[in-house]
């Protein structure tokens, strides 16, 4: 994404530029949702969530000083919106078509490793990865945050983002290796 | 099974660390050089790339997997910033004005658009996600104002103003028909942010009647305007 273009973007929406602000929707709410979708793991919540996430940027345009991508701003709004209403649900049901494509608990290792595609089992091994795994795999592999952007979103320092990374890695090797996997590593 | 050092069973070795990273493409220069500079000569550690590479192809197609959110999540958003707006000073930002620090207080206002102001500023923002379906009927309400200022009245529903209200009809007209699901406080605020306004309609077919410039200097860039915004208007038509 144009770092420049959408600083300019969110300059306008501050200035109550609501087209600015349906640009700025248009580009970033797919990734907005699925790192909702991620954290929450119910697509129903996660769509309430993405229109708070942007009414957010909607009312706090002004405070956005540039100083992280857009992306990496809006990242954190919705960490921060997942998390709250992680705390608010208990026993929240997830989505039940959702819930087909997570694996949980009941999958474990065994069952994905009933599937015949390697590629398979590690999708559902990462699906089996601690929130706190999870969402760090998901902003370095896919949201392609840096270290310094990742440490922003999840308040923690850079070193600890990067040591992170290398547990969740570490674990996922362990699922693999649970599911039959052998990948030589760690 | 390989001829290199071996690289890092423990968090301690940075370079390894920063694979995942390098993968990403979000390493500095310097990085990437000492990076790309021990690939060149560690076995080991370009099969742990490869390792690498293969998780991130994996995590893409799991986060790729999951849909777009539907419309509801959009129309939610714009009708919560609508409602916003809508409690917003008339005189609301213009294109000449964007520059100016944002500031989204309240105006002072009296009679039944001080009400609604009021009523929305004290929404929390879950709350206001509720008053939604009630501001669809408000929309409704505004349609039949809209109509009512199309037939010649310059009373402004709701506390909205148009950029410019001059005496007469003259200047440069279109037809338009609104995209499904707009709403008039979509179409009144672009309208007004550009400098449009609508002076006439429903006619057959659904069109109404928008003076677009004031005059034909102006017509192309209106027109343009209105045709890159499809998904406010679903048909433009020069008059």
């Amino acid at each position: 994404m144009d770092t420049h273009a959408d600083g300019e973007v969110i300059r306008r929406i501050a200035g109550g530029d609501r087209a600015a602000m349906m640009t700025l929707y248009q580009r970033h709410h797919l990734r907005v949702f699925r790192f909702l979708v991620r954290m929450v793991r119910n697509e129903a919540t996660a769509e309430e969530l993405v229109s708070d996430v942007f009414l957010d940027v909607w009312r706090q345009a002004g405070a956005f000083e540039g100083r992280s991508s857009a992306t990496t701003w809006l990242l954190g709004v919705a960490r921060f919106k997942a998390l709250s209403q992680l705390r608010r649900r208990t026993t929240a049901p997830l989505d039940d078509g959702f819930a087909e494509t997570l694996e949980d608990d009941a999958d474990d290792p065994e069952v994905a490793a009933q599937k015949t595609d390697k590629a398979a089992i590690m999708r559902a091994c990462l699906g089996r990865l601690s929130p706190e795994h999870r969402e760090v795999i998901d902003l370095v592999y896919y949201h392609e945050q840096g270290v310094d952007e990742v440490a922003l979103i999840l308040g923690i320092p850079a070193n600890t983002v990067k040591t992170r990374l290398f547990h969740a890695r570490k674990r996922l090797a362990g699922l693999l290796a649970e599911a039959g996997v052998d990948r030589g590593w760690p | 099974m390989t001829s290199a050092p071996a690289a890092a069973q423990s968090p301690d070795d940075d370079l390894e660390l920063l694979l995942p990273f390098y993968a990403a493409g979000k390493l500095s220069s310097g990085q990437t050089r000492q990076v790309e500079a021990r690939l060149a000569h560690d076995a080991e550690f370009r099969r742990r790339l490869d390792l690498v590479e293969e998780e991130r192809s994996q995590t893409v197609l799991l986060n790729d997997g999951i849909a777009a959110p539907s419309p509801a999540a959009r129309e939610r958003l714009f009708a919560m910033i609508d409602a916003e707006t809508a409690a917003r000073p008339a005189s609301r930002v213009t294109s000449e004005s964007r520059a100016a620090p944002a500031s989204r207080a309240a105006p002072v206002r009296s009679g039944p658009g001080a009400w609604l102001a009021g009523l929305v500023e004290a929404f929390t923002p879950r709350a206001m996600g509720y008053a939604v379906a009630g501001l669809a009927a408000l929309a409704v309400v505004q349609a039949g104002l809209l109509a009512h200022l199309a037939s010649g009245s310059r009373q402004q529903p709701g506390g909205y103003v148009t950029a410019s209200a001059p005496a007469q009809e003259s200047g440069v007209h279109a037809l338009a028909r609104f995209a499904p699901g707009v709403t008039m406080a979509d179409a009144g605020v672009w309208l007004q942010d550009n400098g449009m306004r609508i002076v006439d309609g429903p006619k057959p077919g659904g069109l109404w009647r928008l003076r677009i410039a004031s005059d034909a200097a102006g017509k192309d860039a209106a027109m343009r305007k209105l045709q890159g915004s499809p998904e406010l208007f679903a048909t433009v038509l020069p008059e």
